[in-house]
């Protein structure tokens, strides 16, 4: 306390943090983007749009780029109609039962798709399908009436699981609106249904975008679906296009420069949708929240109350129940292909799932790499918003730049970009090494974890911390004892935000993955494409156990923790 | 027991020069408010002060010793400084309880456990929190964050306090009570209070002296509430400390008469006299020096609105074509039968008329 | 014919009886408030008014005609009342601008083109914001947005408008300024107003008639000046305006302050009904009290400026009181003996209760 007071030096401790910070970001998520687009224009160190076009002239990578879009749009077309609905149903009718029905919704979110298309495959494929089979006996038809492989099937099975986004967003929408808007509406003379079409749906329309958006660049994205139920039939998008490449070639830099150009064009597409979305939100965002909490004006469905919930009812059933039921007794067949009797059924593979080594490694090594990318990512994360939203630095636009461009990055782009940058070109070679994986995490998932630590920081008012300044502690004390328990509940969000999300994925890993360093994801992929169907489905059944242990029990207790423990 | 004392001290933001040459002292022991319009400066006063800026030249300096010195490279941190700091948004940590809150300035100084208790104890009896100890933040009112703010900043340092706008986001009851409470616990601890406000009421009714600092950062007049009020320097600090009507006038054959019309108005004051030489000048009254009746003595005037307002009746009355606002106790109204219906006329009697330089600033002024 | 007729309204939520038998007649062009303490039923009986609430006991008319009844079982749902409503946070449609804010109703109404945009343009210039017809309400002031809600009422040309605590999300300026506004909107109009307020002054400076509520029951309608000067009870008493109570007792037939003895009695007459069993409170606002020669003894604990007017808390044996007088005639200081007159007295059972002021 008795230190002779100085002026702030000009190069201190918040110069050298941002440094850092910028350093990390630059060597995470910089430099793999940067060698993406170096691979794809240029050859032997000259510019080649010649070469580009050329790859991109060729049938099957034009009818990739042709599928993905067709697909997305599609996608995101009937997502936002069953998500507004089945939103509008929840927030503004009188329909029993809204709370289970609100967390029910939630559901598809926790199920990794590829794992629901290797149930629909099993269900409906043209074949050996069990409901077409089942559909086949019953009405005498010669071939099956539903063929889930197929564009269509593909597009449905995608909405599926990610029409919650837009869900998400419009009931919080709806939830929060004013409602003396709607009720200024009707003293004015509006029926309910012109109070819905000419207030209600235009209100909520920048929430119908952002979810929409999101749904579309998803769906881009996306490897599982399309690979399970598209690949057999020739259908590709582009992430699998690309990985078709470069396995078909066993991994030669031709191929991946291939892909790095088709990576280039998902990146063009991510961040064209994304700047629409900020365009559109910026001119659409109303302050359309209420301070008090008053009750919105519920539409009264009278006789059809329970038929709508039975649909709703109906619909997670089908969605949710009917694949889960489906792996697990796929899973404790003898073998595929016979029927559900007893006397086919064991526990034999769940048991040698944790016999075989391959796949126990894989369950470790996803335990073990979530669980450590989620941390690091969590603490970097931290550091970085900190810098962000605290410091008064000049320098930090460089930082939020950095921090928001993986947010637009496919998993497949940044596989091929950490391929190109961690195979030994700087130094360090990590590739078929649990390390490559571990820094696409990073890369991937970096813009998350700023996300929600940001969030949590402008939460805490500079003059929360300026008190404790001046009641005697450092900024170091002040950080210990005020912001980090007060962000400590973003910071817990962040680490599930990344841990539950890594531990099931596909998409990054399977571009990335070693003989000893398979995913639990890679591993009930490569089971599934090997033929082992029972197998994977049994691993499958155990990977859905974990993911809904990981989400329900330890998010619920951690909750719980952090309520008790501000007491 | 401190003094503050400011010399020359300037500060800019972004190019924009906020303070310039700003001098100042507060006395040991008084209560010392910067009475000023949003953005004026005063707040960044109150910041330099408790060191979360440091000025750009110029010293600081508190007690004996000098805290700020740019020239000499010196600034002290604000955790050296000590002292007791309110903010506008309380500032109350809400994951820690009122104790704790209270607490903590203590466990940050390293004051020995045993006195902890007892120094915290005595702050949140001083503010009227006692039994409230083990409750969040989010369980209390507004006012009473109020307190918990109070409490730790008297804990912290109860030699000075720094308040910047605290009532503000009080309602009105609340307000008039906690500025009791604030005086009251001066007078306890003998505190150096520095009050930051934009309420002309707040700053009236606790200071020991007044500061008022205009828009471009100076102090136009520093002195006592009554001082400051009834004996305003310049048109600016006139108009900030409440209501007034400022009216224009002319001297037209050493007769004194409203400029919208020329009607007789009152005659300027003789200490006054330099003003007649000017093309027009200002005449300044507070709605309550005025004296209205229906018959007698006075200006004939007229009644375009009386409306009443509780405790206050509240006219807007007209002499020629220029109006302005009038006010008296209800009671008194009622008393001396002035309740009139918009229309009826009057006579008023100016019991006190202040002059002032018409520096054009402003259209005519009804406020 | 009144303009709106309650017939022995009740509101109940629960167990808790909202409103309570409300009986309300307000005439033609009348400017009524309803003023109370939040939770006394004041926004409820404006929402069952509206009809976002159905009343559950009584009978509402508005202009002779049924709205709600519950002996009849008839309910009018809001869209089909016909009133103009301003609520409390504007309620102004973000996604339109101006101009179609204001005419959205009339379009609802199916009035012809050539009215619809006459009245539009009618009731944007009695709110002056014609300049901003073609802006989007994000981009006006609170003052300005809460305009464009009087706007759209006013363009309806309803017989009766509903306004709920309009002001309140109103810095103080502007909502003086708003209030002045709506009264002459009021004026040239000659709409009927009903005004929701938990603000006194808004209250007693806007309105014809008011009433005062507590919780769900009506304590007293009358004018502001008559509610001010001749509260019907000591809630009322308490609520509007400044206000002392100070326990008294009579011994040979003089009135002392209790426990006060030697401080001399109070200048106050002992009213006709005095019943010896009560405890009295006596009450007077602390406009009413002068310094004088003669007269109860006080002392002066504490004096505040307040620019005009001075403030003292003073003591009468154990019990302190409020006086305000403008700050010519304040002359006592701080630990003064002074002498109290008392030009009003209303006397009060000790046990009734007053409104809290937290």
């Amino acid at each position: 306390m008795n230190g002779r007071p100085r002026l702030k030096k000009k190069f201190g401790v918040a110069e050298i943090v941002l440094i850092f910070s910028i350093l990390i970001l630059v060597v995470v998520v910089a430099v793999p983007v940067i060698m993406i687009f170096l691979t794809a224009f240029f050859k032997d160190g000259h510019f080649n749009l010649a070469g580009v076009i050329q790859v991109l002239k060729q049938k099957d990578t034009y009818m990739a780029l042709k599928n993905s879009l067709i697909i997305a749009l599609g996608v995101t077309f009937f997502s936002t109609i069953i998500g507004v609905f089945f939103a509008w149903l929840l927030a503004r009718t009188d329909i029993p039962g809204k709370k289970a029905l609100n967390a029910m919704f939630m559901v598809p979110f926790m199920l990794p798709s590829f794992i629901c298309a290797m149930a629909w495959k099993v269900l409906l494929s043209p074949r050996s399908g069990y409901i077409n089979k089942l559909l086949m006996g019953m009405f005498g038809l010669s071939h099956a009436p539903i063929d889930i492989m197929s564009m269509g099937g593909i597009i449905a099975i995608e909405t599926m699981y990610l029409f919650p986004f837009v869900f998400l967003q419009v009931s919080g929408a709806l939830e929060r609106m004013d409602p003396t808007l709607e009720e200024s509406a009707r003293i004015s003379g509006a029926s309910l249904g012109t109070i819905t079409r000419k207030i209600t749906l235009p209100l909520v329309m920048p929430s119908i975008v952002a979810g929409a958006l999101l749904v579309c660049l998803y769906s881009l994205a996306h490897f599982g679906v399309p690979s399970i139920l598209g690949t057999e039939k020739g259908i590709y998008n582009i992430p699998t296009k690309i990985y078709e490449r470069i396995y078909a070639s066993g991994g030669s830099y031709e191929a991946i420069r291939v892909g790095t150009i088709l990576a280039t064009i998902l990146v063009i597409c991510a961040t064209l949708i994304l700047k629409a979305q900020n365009l559109i939100l910026k001119n659409g965002r109303f302050q359309i929240i209420a301070g008090k909490s008053m009750r919105p004006v519920v539409m009264k469905l009278r006789g059809l109350r329970w038929p709508l919930f039975f649909v709703c009812v109906l619909y997670l059933l089908i969605t949710v129940v009917m694949p889960t039921v489906t792996i697990f007794l796929i899973g404790g067949l003898k073998t595929y292909g016979l029927s559900f009797a007893p006397r086919n059924m064991t526990w034999a593979n769940y048991l040698e799932i944790f016999q075989l080594k391959m796949t126990r490694n894989a369950i470790w090594n996803s335990v073990y790499l979530s669980t450590s990318t989620a941390f690091v990512t969590m603490l970097a994360g931290m550091m970085i918003s900190y810098v962000i939203v605290k410091m008064k630095v000049k320098g930090k636009f460089i930082l939020e730049f950095l921090g928001v461009l993986p947010y637009s990055l496919p998993g497949t782009v940044i596989a091929l970009g950490c391929i190109l940058t961690w195979s030994g070109r700087f130094g360090i070679n990590l590739y078929n090494t649990a390390g490559i994986i571990f820094v696409a995490y990073i890369a991937r998932y970096m813009a998350f974890s700023i996300k929600s630590n940001s969030a949590a920081l402008e939460q805490v008012s500079d003059s929360l911390e300026e008190a404790s300044r001046s009641c005697g502690a450092t900024h170091w004390q002040t950080l210990m004892n005020i912001v980090v328990p007060l962000i400590r509940p973003g910071m817990i969000n962040a680490f599930f935000l990344i841990f539950l999300p890594a531990l099931r994925e596909l998409t990054t890993s399977v571009l990335l993955y070693g003989p000893t360093t398979r995913t639990i994801g890679v591993a009930i992929y490569a089971l599934n494409e090997d033929g082992e169907t029972v197998r994977a489905a049994a691993l499958a059944g155990i990977a859905l156990i974990i993911i809904f242990f990981g989400e329900t029990v330890i998010k619920g207790a951690l909750a719980k923790f952090d309520k008790t423990s501000r007491s | 027991m401190a003094d503050i004392i400011f010399k020359n001290v300037s500060k800019s933001f972004e190019g924009k020069q906020v303070l310039k040459d700003l001098s100042f002292s507060i006395r040991s022991g008084e209560c010392f408010t910067i009475l000023g319009p949003s953005g004026c400066g005063k707040t960044v006063v109150l910041r330099l002060i408790a060191g979360f800026e440091i000025p750009d030249s110029g010293q600081i300096i508190i007690g004996d010793e000098v805290v700020a010195d740019p020239d000499k490279g010196l600034c002290k941190a604000p955790e050296e400084r000590l002292l007791g700091v309110v903010f506008q948004d309380y500032a109350v940590w809400p994951h820690k309880t009122v104790r704790q809150n209270v607490t903590y300035p203590l466990e940050m100084q390293n004051v020995p456990k045993e006195q902890r208790r007892e120094r915290s104890q005595r702050a949140i009896d001083m503010v009227n929190l006692s039994g409230y100890e083990d409750r969040l933040p989010n369980q209390l009112s507004g006012g009473q964050q109020q307190r918990v703010a109070l409490a730790r900043a008297l804990v912290a340092n109860s030699d000075i306090l720094l308040l910047d706008e605290p009532l503000t986001n009080l309602d009105a009851n609340l307000r008039e009570e906690m500025r009791f409470e604030i005086k009251e616990i001066q007078k306890k601890t003998n505190s150096t209070i520095l009050y930051v406000t934009h309420d002309q009421e707040v700053a009236l009714a606790i200071s020991d002296r007044i500061a008022i600092m205009t828009p471009t950062g100076d102090f136009c007049q520093i002195s006592d509430a009554e001082t400051v009020y009834e004996h305003p320097v310049n048109l600016f600090g006139f108009r900030f400390l409440g209501v007034a009507n400022c009216l224009r006038c002319t001297q037209k054959n050493d007769k004194t008469c409203l400029a919208e019309d020329g009607t007789p108005f009152v005659q300027l004051d003789e200490e006054y006299a330099f003003l007649a030489a000017s093309p027009t000048f200002i005449a300044g009254f507070r709605p309550m020096d005025v004296q209205l009746s229906r018959t007698g003595d006075g200006f004939d005037a007229v009644v375009e609105r009386c409306t009443l307002l509780g405790n206050i009746v509240d006219y807007r009355i007209r002499i020629g074509k220029t109006s302005f606002r009038v006010q008296a106790q209800t009671e008194d109204a009622i008393q001396n039968d002035i309740i009139f219906t918009a229309g009826e006329s009057c006579k008023a009697i100016f019991d006190e008329m202040h002059w002032f330089e018409d520096d054009h600033t402003f259209e005519e002024v009804l406020v | 014919m009144p303009a709106l007729d309650l017939i022995n309204v009740s509101k109940i939520f629960g167990s808790v009886k909202a409103v309570d038998r409300l009986n309300l007649q307000v005439e033609q062009g009348e400017c009524f408030s309803f003023l109370g303490p939040s939770g006394c039923g004041k926004t409820t009986t404006l929402r069952m008014i509206a009809g976002f609430e159905n009343l559950d006991e009584g009978e509402l008319y508005c202009d002779g005609k049924l709205f709600s009844s519950s002996y009849k079982r008839f309910y009018l749902p809001p869209e089909k009342r016909d009133f103009g409503m301003v609520f409390q946070a504007f309620a102004v449609w973000p996604h339109m601008t101006v101009y179609d804010n204001v005419a959205f109703p009339l379009h609802l109404k199916r009035l012809q083109k050539q009215e619809i945009k006459e009245r539009t343009e009618m009731a944007l210039k009695a709110t002056s914001l014609t300049k901003e017809a073609e802006m989007f309400p994000q981009k006006l002031s609170g003052g300005q947005q809460q305009r464009i809600a009087l706007a759209r009422a006013v363009a309806i040309n309803p017989k009766v408008m509903l306004l709920d605590e309009p002001l309140s999300n109103l810095d103080p300026h502007l909502r003086e300024e708003m209030r002045f506004e709506i009264k002459e909107l009021q004026t040239r109009f000659g709409f009927t107003v009903i005004y929701v307020t938990h603000d006194q002054s808004e209250a007693m400076a806007l309105s014809d008639r008011m009433l005062v509520m507590k919780e769900g029951v009506v304590q007293q309608i009358d004018n502001p000046l008559k509610i001010y000067d001749n509260p019907a009870n000591k809630f009322v008493f308490s609520f509007i305006g400044l206000s002392d109570f100070i326990p008294v007792e009579v011994k040979d037939g003089k009135v002392f302050v209790k426990d006060a003895e030697d401080c001399g009695p109070v200048n106050g007459q002992i009213p006709p009904e005095y019943d010896p069993s009560i405890s009295y409170d006596i009450a007077c606002r602390p406009g009413e009290i002068d310094f004088s020669p003669t007269g109860v003894k006080a002392t002066v604990v504490r004096r505040t400026y307040l620019g005009d007017i001075v403030d003292y808390l003073l003591r009468i044996g154990s019990v302190d009181i409020r006086v305000q007088k403008p700050r010519r005639r304040s002359l006592a200081t701080v630990g003064e003996t002074c002498h109290l007159k008392f030009n009003r007295l209303l006397w009060y059972d000790h046990s009734e209760e007053t409104a809290s002021k937290t």
